[in-house]
């Protein structure tokens, strides 16, 4: 899966950001706009008078390799835009992020962040790896009151909004309790994005969060549980304008 | 939006800026507003991209077949590395 990025900016103005940030794969210089207006989505709103005219919408393509449209992403909000990692990892489980392997027996979960390091207010990807011992299972959605829905929450001091989705659960008859109820058994992955809090303060942070469930055999349920974790997450601060 | 009333908004907060004022919360908010108008996303899914050839940041010409890898590529348009 390879990656290029475009913008209007010249050469010379992607050399100095590609040199400051050592970036690796192609800044491609659209300088005119042709291609974004040949793409359709040069963003008509901004003035001609203005500086920065020739913008696209700001988004991006899954493109197979005959150049079809797999998928695409363009957020309305422009504060709020995945990274091209939380892409790659949505689309292909890649995860260029931290991890951390939260083990509670039969219960495994490795959580995944697409990226080591964010923006203050950017989106990242997570996934997260569960496998639930031979005999076991944990439970989906919608559940009775009584039990606990498998569940992973972070922390709202790093985090402003969170979105996690679950595979379809297995429903399973219970005879003894005389209830079908959603179940997860074996190996699954849950996939979705966290939005960053904005201003945080730039560094090294860990991204907390807790990992809850309850486990259940067929002829046992042991007491929920709620497991804490951490992931370390690098906070840049903001990216000022390329020097002139 | 009118064009008229997207206009103003980009107008005055560039003067703001350039001024080294904060645009105020509202006046920020139909500045964005006026951005994301009639957002346009381009080719549909299924649909072939456009064909291009540009130069990168270290002067290499890519056409969009040079750029694919076996999987496909991402293809990420910007705003601008600049500000």
């Amino acid at each position: 899966m390879n990656v290029a990025a475009i913008s209007y900016d010249s050469e010379s103005v992607l050399s100095r950001f590609s040199d400051a940030h050592h970036i690796t794969y192609p800044m491609l210089s659209d300088q005119g706009s042709a291609v974004i207006r040949r793409f359709g989505i040069l963003n008509t709103n901004v003035p001609t008078d203005v500086r920065f005219y020739g913008i696209p919408f700001p988004g991006q393509y899954l493109l197979a390799a005959d150049g079809t449209v797999k998928s695409k992403l363009f957020l309305a909000d422009y504060q709020e835009r995945p990274t091209a990692t939380a892409v790659l990892l949505k689309e292909f489980g890649t995860a260029k992020g931290n991890s951390v392997v939260v083990d509670a027996g039969d219960v495994k979960a490795r959580i995944a962040l697409s990226d080591v390091r964010a923006f203050s207010g950017q989106q990242l990807g997570v996934a997260v790896d569960f496998d639930i011992a031979p005999g076991w299972h944990v439970y989906g959605k919608p559940l009775p009151e009584e039990y606990t829905p498998t569940t992973v929450t972070f922390d709202n001091d790093l985090v402003s909004g969170q979105k996690l989705d679950f595979p379809k659960p297995t429903p399973v008859k219970f005879e003894l309790l005389g209830e079908t109820l959603p179940v997860y058994q074996g190996r699954f992955k849950a996939v979705g994005d966290i939005l960053l809090q904005q201003k945080l303060a730039p560094g090294e942070h860990q991204l907390g969060g807790t990992l809850s469930f309850q486990e259940c055999n067929d002829n046992l349920c042991k007491m929920p549980q709620q497991t804490r974790f951490g992931i370390p997450l690098r906070i840049d601060s903001l990216v000022p304008a390329t020097p002139k | 939006m009118d064009t008229q009333t997207k206009a103003n908004a980009f107008h005055e907060v560039l003067r703001k800026m350039a001024a080294g004022e904060r645009p105020d919360p509202r006046l920020w908010n139909e500045f964005v507003a006026a951005q994301n108008d009639d957002l346009k996303t381009g080719p549909q899914i299924g649909e072939k991209v456009p064909d291009f050839t540009l130069p990168d940041q270290f002067g290499k010409q890519h056409s969009l077949h040079s750029l694919m890898g076996k999987d496909g590529l991402l293809l990420v348009f910007t705003r601008s590395a600049d500000w």
